[in-house]
């Protein structure tokens, strides 16, 4: 049998090896922590301490502005010097906490359910996920005890942990899951009880032998398959996994709960585990910082809202030979113009790519080979979107299926005439979105 | 022979049809309109806001349009069209767009380099992409795209200025621009201010050296300028003629006056601004002796 995918998808070079075999080491906290009260997608969070308040590591700084939104935690102990505007991952000012940490590592009170999580209530345990403000981890950032709520309508019969981590260069999850396969494995349960799923799925690209090997002897006890996926981007986007998985198609507009599934990234499991059991927030995560111009690929365990600056200083990253600071993964993260934006929650690389990486031609015009439509895994027309969204209205646009485009970027990717065809696409969402909500 | 007269039979009888069918079927056309079509200029700019010149020359005669609509034609034809159409029209001021940003990429130079689609809308959806200041004009040029009658020009040093000449106002350029720098003002105004950063002063000083700071000094020089927050604007209204002074006294060197440089020379040809720069010091020099010898006098 051949391995489980999807169709569509393309094979960029992954550049893995250069970080996979590091093990993941902490970065000391910095003198100075920028904690932005928007990490996560939804309403931001209020801000609940002022300038001059003394907090802990672990105190929430900023209290949900809603049902989809999340309380934010201090990540060192500390005061605040003050909160306000500060550059964030996209680029754009983002109210932000801001604190000078006194290095006393005073944790706030942290109440878990310990090892009796296995009796808690489903609300018990949803209500830990919430306060501790855990978002997907693989950069989405949704919040998740959103995602363990589904209407009463949407029974969930299984549950897929992705450990695909199908972006390349990135290998944060990979050492996650050779290190942290039981507390992944652990979070899967929990979040298995809370969404009363039967069955169990770990979904790792086959390019990490040795993770699909740890967690298989992790679910030894477990009645969990690991699932080895083929190598191929982006294997993991849900709805790519999810049809990989169980051959199951989420519908267009739809969420993978319409067929019955959640996914969930490992780093969330793990996050849930910990926000469970010890009732501990994410106050750090794994950040791959690699590419050709860093000296010492690693895998760092950085505190929420360390500066990138720190991170790649740590790793002997040289900006002079950077042709293109990306946070996240090459193929949907952000380019950056500064050091200065925070490490969040959804960071999960710091890419310092050399210009012989990247590809910074101007575009040609569309020579109609149709690449883009061979490699889209959402079956989408790439092309024909894109004129609409230059050209056309915002009916035009919505026609040419628009919303069912997951930004993947393969299609920009394989375009042998450089042309931007995400970012054309985007501008048609955005038009479209426009119109939606004059009219609404 | 039989074919012939059978075929001039089929032609005879189709074409009394048609002439049957021209009569028992025309469409009733306002004879106006048709004439509105013909002095219409028939450059379908769309700034009307009716698709093309027959489209509003139907909306004209439905009531539906105003004369003074067409910006193209201007006032002459807005007073033809008035006779034709049996109204009084009054006649408005000509209008031509006004690029407000005089940040050209040294005066606000870009963060990073942008790579990506080619257009103001799409640069500005990426933060980061173009010059310091978020505000200002991009210099990718969509207004350029938009204008009909190829009075926009891109400059070497990262905007796009209007020639006042050449346009003819229609203030399609205006919807164009992703960041609202477009402004319409009237044609005889002869000193503007080129910034719409409406961020504070710091804000503004730390991505521009030609940002207005809403320092009030051109409000003490001329009552026609007005101040939005800490933004200066002219207001269009009043009749008072705006002194020279009131640009010499810019700290910044944001206004322009148009008396004295045309705009693509203020924003592209170097001597405009050291000659601006010079004036400025000898005008300020002598404010400082009139000041000393009015504090004289009131000893």
């Amino acid at each position: 049998m051949s391995t489980a995918t999807f169709d569509g998808g393309i094979h960029p070079r992954y550049n893995k090896d250069r970080s996979s075999a590091e093990k993941i080491r902490p970065l000391p906290a910095p003198a100075q922590v920028v904690i932005p009260l928007s990490q996560h997608i939804g309403a931001p969070a209020k801000a609940c301490v002022k300038k001059g308040d003394d907090v802990l590591m672990g105190q929430t700084i900023g209290e949900p502005g809603g049902f989809v939104s999340c309380p934010v935690h201090s990540s060192v102990s500390g005061t605040v010097l003050s909160v306000e505007p500060r550059p964030g991952a996209m680029g754009s000012p983002v109210e932000s906490v801001v604190i000078e940490n006194d290095y006393a590592e005073r944790l706030a009170p942290m109440e878990g359910l310990g090892e009796d999580w296995k009796s808690a209530t489903v609300d018990q345990i949803k209500a830990a996920i919430s306060s501790a403000g855990i978002v997907g981890m693989g950069g989405a950032t949704f919040p998740t005890h959103v995602k363990l709520s589904p209407p009463s309508d949407k029974p969930i019969d299984t549950l897929i942990l992705n450990g695909a981590e199908c972006e390349p260069y990135l290998t944060a999850d990979h050492r996650l899951m050779l290190e942290h396969s039981d507390r992944i494995v652990t979070g899967m349960k929990i979040a298995a009880m809370a969404l009363g799923a039967s069955r169990l799925i770990v979904a790792v690209e086959e390019n990490k032998p040795d993770a699909v090997e740890a967690m298989r002897k992790a679910t030894v006890s477990e009645s969990a398959d690991v699932v080895p996926l083929a190598v191929k981007y982006p294997q993991g986007a849900e709805k790519q996994t999810i049809d990989a998985c169980l051959r199951r198609q989420v519908p267009s507009g739809g969420l993978p709960m319409d067929v019955g599934v959640v996914v969930l990234n490992v780093g969330t499991a793990a996050a849930i585990a910990a926000a469970v059991i010890e009732g501990r927030p994410p106050l750090e995560r794994v950040v791959t910082v690699t590419g050709a111009a860093v000296s010492k690929p690693s895998n760092l365990l950085v505190r929420v809202g360390t500066p990138i600056g720190a991170a790649i200083e740590e790793c002997e990253g040289d900006l002079a030979r950077t042709g293109k600071l990306i946070m996240g993964g090459p193929m949907m993260g952000f380019s950056q113009f500064s050091v200065e934006p925070p490490v969040t929650k959804g960071t999960s690389g710091i890419l310092l790519l050399e210009h012989k990486e990247i590809n910074l031609r101007e575009p040609d015009p569309c020579i109609r080979c149709g690449r883009c439509l061979r490699a889209c895994p959402m079956k989408l027309v790439p092309t024909e979107i894109a004129a609409a969204a230059l050209k056309g209205t915002p009916d035009q646009i919505s026609a040419a299926d628009v919303m069912d485009c997951v930004e993947c970027g393969s299609c920009a990717h394989e375009c042998p005439s450089r042309i931007p065809l995400v970012q054309q696409i985007r501008l048609g969402k955005a038009a479209v979105n426009a119109a939606r909500q004059g009219k609404g | 022979m039989i074919p012939m007269i059978v075929l001039c039979g089929i032609g005879l009888v189709m074409a009394s049809l048609l002439a049957v069918g021209r009569k028992a079927f025309a469409v009733e056309v306002d004879p106006r309109q048709e004439r509105i079509d013909e002095i219409l200029p028939g450059v379908n700019c769309g700034g009307c806001g009716f698709p093309g010149c027959s489209g509003f020359a139907a909306a004209l005669v439905d009531g539906k349009a105003s004369p003074t609509d067409c910006a193209p034609g201007g006032a002459d034809l807005a007073t033809e069209l008035g006779k034709i159409l049996g109204v009084e029209v009054e006649i408005t001021e000509p209008m031509v767009a006004l690029i407000a940003c005089a940040g050209t990429d040294k005066a606000s130079p870009p963060l990073a380099g942008y790579i990506g689609q080619m257009t103001c809308a799409a640069a500005h959806a990426v933060p980061g992409a173009g010059k310091a200041c978020t505000r200002g004009c991009l210099g990718l040029g969509s207004c350029i795209e938009a204008c009909k009658f190829d009075a926009i020009v891109t400059t070497s040093n990262g905007l796009v200025v209007v020639i006042p000449e050449a346009c003819i106002g229609c203030g399609a350029c205006v919807d164009a621009c992703p960041r609202g720098v477009i402004k319409m003002v009237p044609k005889k105004e002869t000193v503007h201010v080129l910034c719409v950063n409406p961020d504070k002063p710091k804000l503004v000083k730390a991505v521009c050296t030609v940002g207005c700071t809403g320092c009030k000094l051109c409000v003490k020089q001329s009552k026609r300028f007005e101040l939005d927050g800490t933004l200066a604007h002219v207001n269009h209204t009043g009749d008072e003629e705006i002194p020279e002074s009131a640009a010499l006294a810019c700290p910044q060197g944001t206004i322009l006056d148009s008396r004295k440089y045309t705009v693509a020379a203020w924003i592209a040809d170097p001597s405009a601004r050291e000659d601006y720069d010079k004036r400025s010091v000898v005008w300020k020099d002598e404010e400082k002796k009139r000041k000393a010898e009015l504090k004289k006098a009131k000893a």
